[in-house]
């Protein structure tokens, strides 16, 4: 299945794996896509409408950061007690000249080995490899965190990533977390009271 | 008007209406100050009292020094403005209001009732322009925000209460609740409206912003509800599902989750970048087809305007060039100086570029070429104006073409600090730009093709990166002027071109027309030829975009030719 490039910038840049949005139906049978509001109103060219056509429009703009990419690889499915292998790719964009990264655990996992990698004179585009152990300590759902700052010229910029990873079954747990309605006060708003401090 | 209606009311009906009136009160533009009592009302029944009192929150402040992130341990306490303030009894709003900008807020309310004071996460004005209604939601349980007091006895004088959302920081991590979160990004909003409505009075669409303690730069899954966000960002335009198969609702999605190591609450100038997309997109108009990207990148044209507007929004916003994002929990940030060129890119094609001119426009300092000082109204005067109806894509050319359409006497000071950003293109169009980002194959910024003037080759090619498909070179644009109505196809045929060497063709090219930045039709079939057949276009100018999908990055131009032909 080929899909939309333009639905899929904006969710690749969140690092998505999103492979929902196809669009090797007709498209051009499909192709008048009805204006956001705040768009210019022109008479549409074509019709019918696409169903797909607002995915088309999607766009998610995030903030400025390293021009950096990572891919990473677990030798072995996480286990309780059972330390694992973690490869990091970092893959430098256009632009970079070094960059390095602090690698970082959470309550529940203990990361080891070379957390803190260096590389020098890097070319954009290229991997470059990075191996630690993880050891998760109890199930549940969890992140490794990788702070990447890249370096070019007289500037630096930095980006964070979360590696997320389950350990033991927790399938269910998620399901049933994520049906779950919004809870409502007394008044009937969804809301969450966070308590204030009083003078 | 609501105070009109409210004296007609008989006494028997005072305190039906009472709860009613202070609602018309704060829904019909009582926003801005504390509910008062209109001099020609009577004074309230004697079993009413006033509760009145500041809301405040915590910001965490930057460390004074470069890299040095946040400083949790020394919050100052600014007040919450503009926010709504109810006073709850039971499982009823008996009064409503909104802060002023000191914070402060007085409600009326019966005397002798059991009570709680409620300030949400909102900043709410209806009725006269201009309107707005900004939200502060948790993402991962679709609540809205609200600071609570505790419960008290309103008794029979009028009686005082303060309310601080606290930072919840317990000395190296948040050990308590953080109630300042919320409100810390309203105030950034609030700043943004300032300056908007400092130079227009115009009405503001409903804005929703997500942030959660769960807010994670994950990558490969982007599940909202989960809090797996990927970074900070503002989302609009589409029905999406996420990973795990929910909608994402449009709005600004805001990191939080410091254990991961990245918030966002008190970054204010990655609130106001996002919020400046929000404006761009609601006011303006962005051809943006988003994407990662930074200030060392060379970006598609469109992109690099509505990021590069981003970072210099909020510069205006907070009268400060200096961007700062704390990372490595709060504990660094890095930053970069619109004042300074920071050694990013230069050109067109660099966010870089576009936030130090827009910059250099609005600030008051002149320096060794910047002469101009135009403040904000002329700069969004034009995103209202010409830059949201050129036949362009949107980007710096079309902007300054706008600008200059607003302040004319200023085109050479205009022009002056475009060109100091090596980009010399002259129209919306960039006709004349001879700066091609070191790629040949980049220039010019658009072709020009006709109906029925043959096939005519041309090539794209990203050399280097990641993440090409928002980056200078991936895609390829043609102009095309229609004087009537017109029946139009367009074929585009992947192969290599004899004149530029080392080519190969195309493998999988896609076609995207635009009016005026709305997409009209497009074709992204598998294969080497795409066309699109017989799509009836009126009269006027079009954009044609066509790229390579399965362009990698790399030496090797990816070749096709174009053939539009039509009636």
């Amino acid at each position: 299945m080929k899909t939309s490039r333009i639905a899929v910038i904006p969710l690749a840049a969140l690092a998505l794996t999103l492979g929902a949005c196809g669009s090797d139906t007709d498209p051009e049978t499909a192709a008048a896509v009805p204006p956001p509001a705040a768009k210019p109103t022109v008479q549409p060219e074509q019709s019918p409408v696409d169903p797909t056509a607002k995915m088309a429009r999607a766009v998610g703009s995030g903030k400025p950061g390293a021009a950096v990419d990572i891919k990473y690889d677990f030798k072995d499915r996480p286990e309780v007690g059972k330390p694992v292998e973690v490869k990091i790719a970092f893959i430098p964009g256009a632009g970079v000249e070094s960059l390095e990264a602090k690698i970082s655990d959470m309550d529940g996992i203990t990361v080891a080995g070379g957390l803190n990698p260096q590389f020098n004179n890097v070319q954009a585009g290229q991997p470059y490899e990075h191996t630690f152990s993880l050891l998760a300590n109890r199930a549940g759902v969890f992140y490794v965190s990788v702070e990447v700052t890249t370096h070019f010229g007289e500037a630096s910029t930095a980006r964070t990533f979360a590696i997320p990873l389950a350990v033991g079954d927790i399938a269910a747990e998620q399901g049933q977390k994520k049906k779950s309605a919004p809870t409502r006060d007394a008044t009937g708003e969804a809301i969450e009271s966070m308590p204030a401090k009083e003078t | 008007m609501a105070n009109r209606l409210c004296q007609s009311f008989s006494r028997s009906w005072r305190w039906s209406a009472l709860f009613l009136c202070t609602l018309l009160a704060a829904g019909c533009g009582g926003g801005g100050g504390p509910s008062t009592v209109d001099p020609g009302n009577p004074p309230p029944p004697s079993t009413s009292v006033t509760v009145s009192g500041k809301v405040t929150f915590d910001r965490i402040l930057f460390a004074p020094t470069g890299e040095g992130g946040l400083d949790p341990n020394s919050p100052i306490e600014l007040p919450a403005r503009g926010v709504v303030v109810e006073a709850v009894s039971g499982s009823s709003v008996i009064a409503t209001t909104t802060t002023n900008e000191l914070g402060d807020y007085s409600l009326t309310v019966p005397s002798n009732t059991p009570m709680f004071i409620r300030v949400k996460a909102q900043m709410l004005k209806t009725g006269a322009s201009p309107t707005w209604n900004f939200r502060v939601l948790n993402n991962t349980t679709g609540q809205l925000y609200a600071l609570v007091s505790s419960t008290f006895n309103s008794g029979t004088s009028d009686s005082s209460r303060n309310l601080r959302a606290a930072s919840g920081w317990t000395g190296s991590s948040y050990g308590e609740t953080r109630a300042a979160a919320p409100f810390a990004i309203l105030d950034t909003v609030y700043q943004a409206k300032e300056l908007i409505h400092s130079a227009a009075s115009v009405n503001l669409p409903p804005l929703d912003l997500f942030w959660s303690p769960s807010n994670a730069p994950t990558v490969a899954r982007f599940c909202v509800q989960d809090g797996d966000i990927g970074t900070t960002f503002y989302w609009f335009g589409g029905d999406d599902p996420d990973d795990c198969g929910d909608p994402v609702p449009e709005g600004i999605y805001i990191l939080g989750n410091f254990s991961v190591g990245d918030t966002d609450e008190f970054d204010q100038h990655v609130i106001a970048h996002e919020f400046g997309h929000y404006i761009e997109e609601t006011l303006s108009r962005s051809d943006s087809i988003g994407g990662s990207h930074g200030p060392d990148d060379k970006l598609d044209l469109r992109v690099a305007f509505s990021e590069g507007w981003g970072n210099a929004f909020a510069g205006m916003v907070l009268n400060d060039p200096v961007y700062r994002d704390s990372y490595q929990g709060n504990a660094r940030d890095f930053s970069f100086d619109l004042e300074q060129d920071s050694g990013g890119q230069e050109g067109w094609y660099s966010e870089d570029s576009v936030g130090e001119i827009l910059w250099d426009l609005f600030d008051s300092g002149t320096e060794s070429g910047d002469s101009i000082a135009l403040g904000f109204g002329p700069i969004l005067n034009a995103m209202r104006n010409g830059q949201r109806t050129t036949w362009a894509l949107t980007s710096i050319f079309s902007f300054l073409e706008a600008l200059r359409d607003e302040v004319p006497s200023q085109s050479a000071a205009i022009n002056q600090l475009r060109n100091g950003e090596q980009i010399s293109g002259t129209d919306a169009f960039g006709t004349g730009e001879s700066n091609d980002g070191g790629d040949a194959l980049n220039w010019p910024v658009y072709r020009s093709v006709a109906l029925n003037s043959g096939q005519q080759p041309f090539c794209v090619r990203v050399q280097s990166g990641t993440n090409i498909e928002n980056k200078l070179g991936f895609s390829k644009f043609f102009r095309l002027n229609l004087a009537s109505a017109s029946t139009v196809t367009i074929q585009v045929v992947g192969t290599a071109d004899p004149g530029t060497p080392g080519s190969v063709a195309a493998q999988d090219p896609d076609v995207w027309v635009y009016r005026q930045g709305v997409p009209i039709a497009f074709r992204e079939t598998v294969g080497q030829t795409e066309q699109l057949s017989q799509i009836q276009l009126s009269a006027g100018t079009y954009i044609i975009e066509v790229y390579d999908y399965e362009l990698v990055a790399g030496p090797t131009p990816r070749c096709m030719t174009i053939n539009v032909t039509g009636t």
